[in-house]
């Protein structure tokens, strides 16, 4: 009850700043981003950051859209690195993805952005981070590998750094 | 000649969700599927836990079927231990899976099967010239998620819902701003109608269906029922489903296959109006016929059109039960007592991609010691093996840029689960 009355007021307040998980919990390693908004929530935020975990469906990022300022999504990333590898990608510079449906069921994360971004003008000038862990198992666990669980605790930093960007000492497409 | 076509290539894992059809003198010769959904897999996520804790892990098997899965799994789990919820319970549980449906079918009609018919690449192509359907497709989605957080708690994976009933009953003005929502979803459906009767079905996949689908123990057209129906005749309980999804290996494919005695079958919300599509009545029956849906259906291109009746059926039958919700007076019950013992249960709902299955066995503390669960994709398989050949024996002359197309619409057209496994983003360092 509480987690949807929160929702409820976090959807009609003035928060500008979306810090959103995307993932599986069952696919082991493909959870990340969600494991990384449940540390993030714990921790005390100024009251304009709404944490968001979308799961499987970054599409569901709709129903929260409120001219945001910056929208920071976390997930696994597959970059061809190590295991827990970290990296930090704007939006505005990723390659251009070919336009073509990836999937016969659901919409892949960038794909969904840039089919958001066409349909609502209010994420015209929102500013759009993906932060991401290079998964080692994505197999049917419910739970993460070693090497990205020891991430989490940089992850959380990296993302608290993106909600305070004073602090930022991360260059762009920069790994760990 | 030999070619070798990789259908929805969505290789971010190795060994999950792609199919590739190999072809030599216009025959398939072998179609390997990597899908998700071997109920082996699942079971060993949930084996040893408590009865409380088995849904809210198997719900995420599936964004978009989290709300079946969740209906199922409970379902499962009262019918282990001899629980009866109200009817209240029922009620708020039908609405919660008919947000599913709505969510489900707007995104695939709209970001999935019309650009496909259309002749776009994606639904982001689509709406640089169709920017409002595209739009309406999202906020048609948006809606089925409202309902569901509404009554499951959360837009996805409903938290709310629990063995017994709810955890948090939605408010009479919560149920009346939904009722004005769907209201006016139900308007844009009607948008989603004059696309889909636009449309031209090409009939190259077209061959007779064995279709299986929940029987509704009502009057009306449901996403629930005791009783399996086929459409070659017969019924099974719910409880007998292994009857139906009879499973085999098959040489040619490296997954699976669900069969009905010696035919492959279809599910889904084609199959689901073949059999019950008598059933529909306002709006979703003048789709329907609008639609051409009215004999048995032989070409499965038309459970895109399918859908698009259901969600207007689902528009219309989540109004009527907010309406039998208020004028019953909604109540503060609290969940029933679960009380554990030995023993099976079997759960099923018309999920968006057709009838879903759960059965769990728990020891008398309540902890599972066996689970299967079977999805409307794992039983679609057969089938769509089987519309795949036709289609490449009936595109011969076909260029492999518009075959591999078309095979992909043919796959498509069944709205499968083969990606729900893994939505990491790939990226090319350079």
């Amino acid at each position: 009850m509480t987690s949807a009355l929160i929702k409820k007021a976090a959807k009609k307040s003035n928060k500008d700043i979306m810090v959103v998980g995307v993932g599986n919990r069952l696919l082991g390693d493909e959870g990340i981003g969600l494991y990384i908004i449940d540390n993030l929530s714990q921790i005390p935020m100024p009251s304009n950051v709404n944490f968001i975990d979308c799961g499987c469906d970054l599409l569901d990022l709709m129903s929260y859209l409120n001219k945001p300022k910056k929208i920071i999504i976390i997930d696994a990333i597959r970059g061809g690195g190590k295991p827990g590898e970290i990296y930090r990608f704007n939006y505005s510079k990723l390659p251009t993805t070919k336009d073509e449906t990836q999937s016969g069921h659901q919409i892949g994360t960038i794909d969904v952005l840039r089919l958001l971004k066409s349909v609502y003008p209010v994420l015209a000038d929102s500013e759009i981070i993906l932060i991401g862990v290079e998964p080692k198992m994505l197999e049917l666990s419910t739970d993460l590998s070693q090497e990205v669980k020891e991430r989490i605790a940089d992850v959380t930093r990296l993302v608290i750094e993106e909600i305070s960007p004073q602090s930022s000492f991360w260059r762009e497409g920069e790994k760990t | 000649m030999h070619k070798s076509i990789v259908i929805d290539h969505i290789s971010r894992v190795e060994g999950h969700g792609g199919i590739t059809v190999n072809i030599k003198d216009g025959e398939v010769t072998d179609i390997n599927m990597d899908i998700f959904e071997g109920p082996r897999f699942f079971e060993a996520l949930v084996v040893g836990r408590t009865y409380d804790e088995v849904a809210p892990i198997l719900m995420r098997i599936c964004a978009i079927c989290s709300a079946a899965h969740t209906a199922a799994s409970l379902m499962a789990v009262e019918n282990a231990f001899g629980v009866t919820v109200s009817p209240q319970t029922r009620l708020l549980r039908e609405l919660l899976v008919q947000g599913g449906n709505i969510e489900s079918h707007a995104l695939h009609l709209f970001c999935l099967a019309i650009p496909d018919f259309l002749g776009y690449p994606s639904a982001i192509a689509l709406a640089s010239d169709h920017l409002q359907e595209v739009k309406t497709g999202l906020e048609l989605k948006k809606l089925g998620n409202t309902l569901q957080e509404v009554i499951g708690g959360r837009a996805i994976h409903p938290v709310n819902a629990i063995a017994g009933g709810f955890g948090r009953i939605p408010t009479r003005e919560e149920l009346s701003d939904l009722k004005e929502k769907l209201k006016s979803g139900l308007e844009q459906c009607l948008v989603g109608i004059d696309l889909m009767s636009s449309l031209q079905m090409p009939d190259f996949c077209a061959s007779p269906n064995v279709y299986a689908a929940l029987l509704p123990d009502g009057p009306g057209y449901s996403l629930f029922g005791k009783q399996i129906g086929l459409s070659v005749g017969g019924t099974k309980k719910v409880s007998m489903y292994k009857e139906i999804c009879k499973e085999r290996v098959v040489p040619h494919s490296n997954a699976k296959q669900s069969w009905f005695e010696d035919k492959p079958f279809a599910v889904g919300a084609l199959a689901r109006i073949a059999l019950n599509g008598k059933k529909l009545s306002g709006e979703a029956k003048n789709a329907k016929e609008r639609l051409g849906l009215e004999a048995l259906p032989e070409n499965f291109l038309y459970n895109n059109a399918a859908q698009a009746v259901e969600m207007i059926y689902s528009m219309e039958r989540s109004i009527e039960i907010i309406d039998e919700l208020l004028r019953l007076g909604i109540k503060e019950e609290r969940p029933v007592e679960v009380r554990t013992r030995a023993g099976t249960g079997t759960g099923a709902v018309e999920a968006p991609r057709g009838t879903l299955y759960h059965n769990y066995s728990f020891d008398e503390k309540g902890r599972l010691t066996e689970a299967d669960i079977v999805t409307p994709t794992a039983q679609n398989l057969a089938n769509i093996e089987k519309d795949l050949c036709i289609s490449v024996k009936n595109l011969t002359d076909e260029p492999k840029e518009s075959l591999v197309s078309k095979l992909e619409m043919v796959v498509r057209a069944y709205d499968p689960c083969i990606s729900c496994a893994v939505h990491l983003v790939e990226i090319n360092l350079k």
